[in-house]
């Protein structure tokens, strides 16, 4: 995909593809906080609704090293960096992404704003995402799940965030 | 594979995404050839920043 705007090369960081069965890829900004991103199988999520193998991937944003010993600052480049691995990994019509704000530290609602924000900003017309929110506690975890409008198992994944969004219910 | 029901499969998410940021924090601790990789990366980007600085 040829790079537009935000993406292109000046714009984000170099990134390093690593590879592996969990697809990572790397990048470190300028206050050198190091971040790995994977795309982990997770088919399993089809288990109940395809027979046979589904890219899905759950999509993980991990910072491996944070040497300013304080919150991550805020970095103009990073969005566009994950944003630029998405695109390399997501190339296939039949890709799947699951991307979860977990609860664990209350910060859920916010990663959650900032994941949309950078969706409806930046991602193809072709691209659907929808959200499913789990109560856990008084909290929620939120999932978001993007694919292409052409993806052949489109309704089986909108059946399966409607379950997921059912779950406690 | 098994079935799974909705909660077992949020369950699981949460349980990779927790998995994958110890490992990533793990890893660049105690593996000095991913650690290379970023370590490249880090001068990429301050080769970068000195082309920037003398435009």
């Amino acid at each position: 995909m040829q790079e537009k705007g935000p993406l292109k090369e000046r714009n984000r960081y170099d990134f390093a593809w690593i590879g592996g069965e969990q697809n990572v890829y790397a990048f470190t900004t300028s206050d050198e906080v190091v971040y790995e991103i994977r795309f982990v199988p997770s088919d399993y999520l089809f288990i109940d609704y395809i027979e046979g193998r589904v890219n899905a991937f759950e999509m993980v944003i991990a910072v491996a090293d944070n040497p300013t010993g304080k919150h991550i600052p805020a970095d103009p480049l990073t969005e566009p960096t994950i944003l630029a691995i998405f695109y390399d990994f997501f190339r296939s019509l039949e890709h799947v992404i699951i991307y979860i704000c977990d609860s664990s530290d209350g910060r859920e609602k916010a990663r959650f704003r900032k994941f949309t924000s950078w969706f409806f900003n930046n991602t193809r017309a072709d691209l659907v995402k929808m959200d499913a929110w789990i109560p856990d506690g008084d909290r929620h975890t939120i999932l978001s799940g993007i694919l292409s409008r052409k993806n052949p198992y489109f309704s089986q994944f909108i059946e399966l965030f409607h379950n997921l969004s059912e779950a406690d219910k | 594979m098994k079935p799974m029901t909705a909660r077992e499969k949020i369950r699981r998410l949460v349980e990779v995404k927790e998995q994958v940021q110890r490992e990533a924090r793990e890893r660049y601790q105690n593996d000095p050839e991913y650690r290379a990789i970023f370590d490249e990366l880090k001068k990429k980007n301050a080769g970068k920043r000195a082309i920037k600085g003398k435009k």
